[in-house]
């Protein structure tokens, strides 16, 4: 499904972000991302997500090189994958129910349909109680479960998740990580970055990364 | 189709939601359209009034001979036939007309509103006097075809011992026409000028409304929001301004109409008139409201095309 092959990325002034980087993930797959600050996990979700292009390489999602991408296609690309960001992205003036439906109007889905498929999201992240609420009411694990919620809403195939447990208490952090592993139990292919040595412990898959170059794979026999 | 539909729907309440979360912006914005955009009204208001009055009046060339007062009446009608020979010669076809002093006065007592006065004035102070017609006939705003024809059969008819004075009577009209012309040139190149400050001032306001949703455009855009997506709220938001500026701006010159007319309607009753301006009919302001909607709306287009695409 995504494939990275000898994938580099300077940023100016000639920072190397991405040395020689390749690998493959597979439908379905559950994949860790680690690694410490600045070693590039969040520059390749990035470039699965087309919002950073390959220095040199080639990165394929289902088969498709983002770097040649058209730009009018660009938003119909992201349409499919599911974004979980760091710092939540949740629009502060639109109430929790307007975040998540959000997706959907996009997608030109009626506002009913919208509703009815956001309020389902919102029960399975456990947040039908706050659907009228305002991000800034809610506490950082609250708003990371509403980012998830908007992101799955859509159904997407691919889930991309950077540092979704970051700020979050260890319960609200378990509570995360539940939900993802949930998604992809049911076929969703999730790639989560994080440095969370507790859930790499677990995980079936570790992609390890140090300042830009891909030190060490992991995969469980499972 | 459906699609279409819900997503123009959605935008133009983004819009509406846009413009009620920071009204005070909004009307400051209307406020400075509907001043800009009042100026060329007023003026086309003010051309359409006075339109009607100049197109009743006659722009035939004519002139005007008034005979010394002292001449008898046998004398003065039996200057007709040198006066229709100096036009033969002249080659300036024209209907001769004969006007006696009485219904000279007759005519003036019942045009000018001065009645009262004419009456207590005793015998009649106006001479008899022939009006020449001429069949040759200006074209509004555009010269007279043959006017040194006529001025020098002017010349020749003021020779006459049995004339007072000549007159040629459309050469004011004329002025006026070419006034009237002058006046729609000034409107268009204002209409102009201000139609480039209403496209400023709705780039402006979009530009600053664009950038004080950058970070929502941000996360629009990575959830796959296109870029027509993107830029319609601020099109219908630029629409909007643009048609209530054009509403408040037709509110304006209509309620300064109410002191103006007044001004008029005493100046007018000095002559008999009961002139007054009378604010755009609907399908003239419909017009204008659509014209300055859609100023609005190539304002916002500018602006959204070229702030959507710094931020992409």
């Amino acid at each position: 499904m995504i494939e990275f092959k000898q994938v580099n990325k300077h940023f100016p002034p000639g920072i190397a972000a991405l040395t020689d980087i390749s690998f493959s993930i597979g439908r379905g797959e559950l994949v860790f991302l680690a690694g410490p600050s600045g070693a590039g996990k969040s520059t390749i979700l990035k470039m699965i997500a087309a919002i950073e292009r390959p220095g040199s390489g080639q990165v394929l999602v289902n088969g498709q090189d983002i770097a040649r991408l058209n730009p009018a296609a660009l938003p119909y690309f992201r349409r499919n994958l599911g974004l979980i960001l760091q710092d939540h992205a949740l629009l502060l003036d639109r109430t929790i129910i307007d975040n998540v439906m959000l997706p959907l109007l996009i997608s030109g889905a009626s506002k009913n349909d919208a509703l009815i498929r956001a309020n389902t999201a919102l029960e399975k992240m456990n947040l039908s109680d706050k659907v009228n609420a305002y991000p800034l009411a809610l506490s950082g694990g609250e708003q990371q479960r509403v980012a998830i919620a908007r992101a799955i809403v859509n159904r997407p195939q691919l889930i991309l998740a950077d540092e979704p447990t970051a700020y979050l208490d260890r319960d609200n952090a378990k509570q995360v990580m539940n939900a993802l592993q949930a998604f992809q139990a049911s076929g969703v292919t999730c790639i989560i970055s994080s440095h969370d040595e507790e859930f790499l412990v677990n995980a079936s898959r570790v992609i390890y990364l140090n300042q830009g170059k891909q030190c060490q794979s992991w995969q469980s026999a499972a | 189709m459906k699609i279409w539909i819900r997503q123009h729907t959605g935008a133009s309440l983004a819009a509406l939601k846009q413009i009620l979360s920071a009204p005070g912006n909004f009307l400051f914005n209307v406020l400075v359209v509907a001043v800009a955009l009042s100026l060329p009204i007023a003026g086309l208001t003010l051309i359409e009034n006075i339109r009607p009055i100049s197109n009743q009046l006659s722009i035939d060339p004519e002139l005007s001979l008034f005979l010394k007062s002292d001449l008898s009446r046998s004398n003065a009608t039996a200057l007709s036939d040198q006066i229709k020979r100096l036009i033969k010669n002249a080659g300036t076809p024209a209907t001769v007309t004969f006007v006696p002093k009485e219904a000279a006065l007759s005519g003036l007592q019942a045009s000018s509103g001065l009645g009262d006065v004419l009456t207590t004035l005793g015998e009649n102070p106006l001479p008899d006097a022939y009006v020449l017609s001429f069949e040759q006939h200006f074209e509004l705003p555009t010269q007279q075809s043959n006017p040194a024809k006529i001025e020098a059969l002017a010349a020749q008819l003021q020779k006459l011992p049995e004339i007072d004075h000549v007159q040629i009577d459309s050469n004011w009209i004329k002025r006026l026409a070419a006034l009237m012309h002058l006046a729609q040139f000034v409107l268009i190149a204002l209409a102009l000028i201000l139609g480039v400050v209403v496209i400023t001032v709705v780039f402006n306001a979009t530009r600053l409304q664009v950038l004080s949703h950058r970070a929502e455009i941000s996360v629009i855009r990575l959830l796959g929001a296109t870029n027509p997506y993107i830029r319609r709220p601020y099109y219908y938001t630029g629409a909007i301004l643009g048609l209530i500026a054009g509403l408040t701006a037709l509110a304006i010159v209509a309620l300064a109409l109410q002191p103006l007319n007044q001004a008029i309607l005493e100046f007018a009753s000095l002559y008999g008139s009961e002139f007054q301006l009378s604010p755009l009919n609907m399908t003239f302001s419909a017009y204008l409201l659509l014209s300055s909607a859609i100023l609005g709306l190539f304002g916002s287009f500018l602006s959204v095309r070229h702030q959507v695409k710094q931020l992409s």
